[in-house]
């Protein structure tokens, strides 16, 4: 219990720090130092969590099972990539003059900040304090959104805290009908697991309403389509690292929500009612990502779209609701956390080499960079969710639960637009590729620790693609069978 | 569920008249009138409240009451008063759509928010008269967002929208969990907080808070 009350604290402190020092050189290694502290604790959590089991502590204000254990190994593990990618990539900016030196501490203090949010949102046990948390990971994600002070990233952020504090006005309903709906029956709580316990006792009525504006509530901050709109802009405006965290951590955090609500709706009104909701929200979703992929012309947008669409695969997988296509969802979730995170981490050097977030500016990428072209190729493969990274395995799984379920029509459906995203990815591919070289661009500095970074990233993607050690797949399956999959 | 020993009818009454000051803030076009009109809300949401606090005798409801006050009567709207009063740009919001179209849609938000309540609490004096009016002004502050070309407005609308979720949880559940509110206020402050400062740039850069001129980001 105190190892996680210390996780919380860490980064808190070094934003303070971040702040207070104003040397750049000792901000950096305040922030570096915390978020390998962080890490540190976030896995001593997870150790914890592993063999001692769930945490609960502060009348269900704190608790871990296993589900917040994995999300707090992706925050704490993503979050150190992004801090320590951060030092070349920052260092980079500034030299550009993309802005100026003093900023720089309270990049490092907003970053951490963010972190930090997130990680309040898994380790709460109580959906209100979720909610709350849900709603910090927004103003301090914003403020990096708008951190390089352009009228793009201005209008980017201004979408994104108009459309998301509306959205999330909605979960903040579907919080309050789920606290209503426990009242007769068990007195009125907010706390998961007790309501996990006793969803027997809740109001189907209530329950139902509270789950539709949570889909539409958390949905928007997990960026499911219709309510999708600002996810391209600040995912693809905010400087990169911080995408990477965006698309790779928030959306799972957002998604993480939206799991705990159905596991508790199905137990409590059946599964028909939130599966539907869920596949109608995922199919579109992952159709309409498809459709916007074929026609961008901006890479990081690129990258934001497909992030959409793996997001609609697991809103779709969690409306399958079968244990195999659960153990598939919480996959594909990690899967894509790490690839796209990483992939995210790449392009930002793609950026740096050669000064454009177009895709009709880069070209001959292999030969311009071997490196760093490699590993941006192989990325797009990863998160286009072709053998061997860890999305096809997951993909395979879910659509597999679909079909043995019964469910013909809707997976293939799904496999249809997956199939449509791969290819749209699969052309920019080739273009990116094998097009003619453009001109050469102006030398870069070569740093070892982003390309460390990239083959850490992919590297664990392909080995989970090849072969899921049976620690991995015990924890899967724990997860799914907690989520009440049958 | 909360017994009102006293002011149902009370309540019944002030809940019209949340509706109805919700209902004129869609056809509103001056922002200092429409900033006017939030804060009057706010006060009418506060002695809600009070009623409330008042009837399930918890010390919480109170303090909710009072930093309703606070916070959405005084500070937001003097803030933005004054932001506003520094504009120097048309202070006047375009709609999408005409007043009177606004209006239908709204008539018809109000009914869906009214078949939701009845779902919730069939024939239950207040509570069902007040239920419907919060759900409806959430709805009505999300039409405003959607229907008003401007950042200001926008602001405004999703302050309404809070207050219409704050309506329904106070109805629903008599004070939601302490630590729960404490950070609800707590994220409604930081929110204003982090708006105002994009306002305030918007006005710099832009001179002008009609997000018609958002639109570089397309597709």
């Amino acid at each position: 219990m105190y190892l996680a009350i210390a996780l919380l604290f860490i980064p808190f402190l070094s934003a303070v720090l971040c702040i207070i020092v104003r040397r750049s050189t000792i901000v950096e290694k305040v922030a570096t130092t915390g978020s390998i502290l962080t890490l540190a604790l976030g896995i001593a959590v997870a150790w914890d969590v592993s063999t001692g089991g769930s945490i609960h502590g502060y009348g269900g204000y704190l608790s871990i099972d296993k589900l917040s254990m994995v999300m707090i190994v992706l925050i704490t593990s993503i979050g150190a990539g992004a801090i320590l990618f951060s030092l070349s990539y920052i260092k980079e900016e500034v030299e550009r003059g993309h802005f100026t030196q003093d900023r720089v501490r309270w990049y490092y203090s907003f970053l951490n900040l963010f972190v930090l949010a997130m990680l309040l949102s898994v380790v709460t046990g109580n959906l209100g304090m979720f909610w709350v948390a849900m709603e910090l990971t927004t103003l301090t994600s914003a403020l990096m959104v708008s951190f390089y002070r352009t009228r793009a990233s201005l209008e980017a952020a201004w979408k994104y805290v108009i459309l998301c504090s509306a959205g999330i006005g909605f979960a903040l309903l579907g919080t309050i009908f789920t606290y209503y709906s426990s009242t007769d029956g068990i007195g009125g709580t907010l706390n998961w697991s007790i309501l996990m316990r006793q969803s027997s006792q809740l109001n189907p009525v209530t329950m139902r309403l509270a789950f539709i504006f949570i889909l539409v509530g958390y949905g928007t901050k997990a960026g499911l389509v219709p309510m999708h709109t600002w996810l391209p802009d600040a995912h693809s405006l905010a400087p990169t690292p911080v995408s990477g965290l965006l698309s790779g951590v928030l959306l799972s955090c957002a998604m993480y929500g939206i799991i705990r609500y159905d596991a508790i709706t199905v137990s409590a009104v059946g599964a028909a009612y939130p599966g539907t909701l869920l596949i109608t929200f995922g199919l579109i979703s992952i159709l309409t990502a498809a459709l916007f992929m074929l026609v961008q012309k901006d890479y990081k947008r690129l990258l934001a779209y497909s992030s959409i669409e793996h997001m609609g695969i697991i809103a779709f997988a969690l409306g399958l609701g079968s244990k195999i296509a659960l153990y598939g969802a919480i996959f594909h979730l990690i899967n894509h956390a790490i690839s796209k995170s990483t992939l995210f981490f790449i392009a930002g050097r793609i950026n740096h080499i050669f000064r454009s977030k177009q895709i009709g500016r880069v070209r001959g990428i292999i030969g311009v960079s071997p490196v760093t072209g490699a590993f941006f190729v192989a990325g797009i493969l990863a998160i286009a969710g072709s053998p061997p990274f860890g999305l096809f395995a997951s993909e395979f799984i879910i659509l597999y639960g679909g079909f043995t379920a019964g469910k013909t029509v809707v997976s293939l459906i799904a496999l249809f637009s997956i199939v449509m995203a791969f290819a749209g990815l699969a052309y920019y591919l080739s273009r990116i590729t094998f097009g003619p070289r453009t001109k050469r661009p102006i030398s870069y500095p070569r740093f070892r620790l982003p390309v460390a970074i990239f083959a850490v990233g992919l590297s664990s993607m392909a080995l989970v693609g090849l072969y899921v050690p049976a620690w991995l797949h015990h924890l899967l399956e724990g997860i799914a069978h907690s989520l009440g999959g049958a | 569920m909360i017994s009102y020993l006293v002011g149902p009818q009370m309540l019944n009454l002030l809940g019209v008249a949340i509706l109805v000051l919700a209902l004129a803030m869609l056809g509103l076009r001056g922002f200092n009138r429409s900033l006017n009109v939030y804060a009057m809300h706010s006060l009418l949401l506060a002695i809600v409240t009070a009623i409330t606090g008042y009837n399930v005798a918890n010390m919480h409801v109170y303090v909710a009451a009072v930093a309703t006050i606070i916070i959405k009567v005084v500070a937001i709207p003097l803030i933005m008063i004054k932001l506003v009063s520094t504009m120097r740009v048309r202070q006047e919001s375009r709609l999408l759509v005409n007043a009177p179209t606004s209006f239908i849609i709204a008539i018809g938000l109000m009914m869906l928010a009214s078949h939701m309540a009845r779902l919730t609490m069939p024939g239950q004096s207040p509570f069902e008269t007040m239920l419907t009016v919060g759900i409806a002004v959430s709805m009505f502050g999300m039409l405003l967002i959607v229907l008003h070309k401007d950042a200001v407005i926008q602001v405004i609308g999703l302050l309404t929208m809070e207050n219409g979720f704050f309506l329904v949880g106070l109805i629903l559940t008599g004070g939601m969990p302490f630590f729960v509110e404490v950070g609800i206020f707590f994220d409604i402050l930081l929110t204003s907080l982090l708006l105002w400062v994009y306002l305030r740039r918007m006005n710099f850069e832009l001179k002008s808070t009609n997000t018609m001129h958002l639109n570089q980001l397309r597709g």
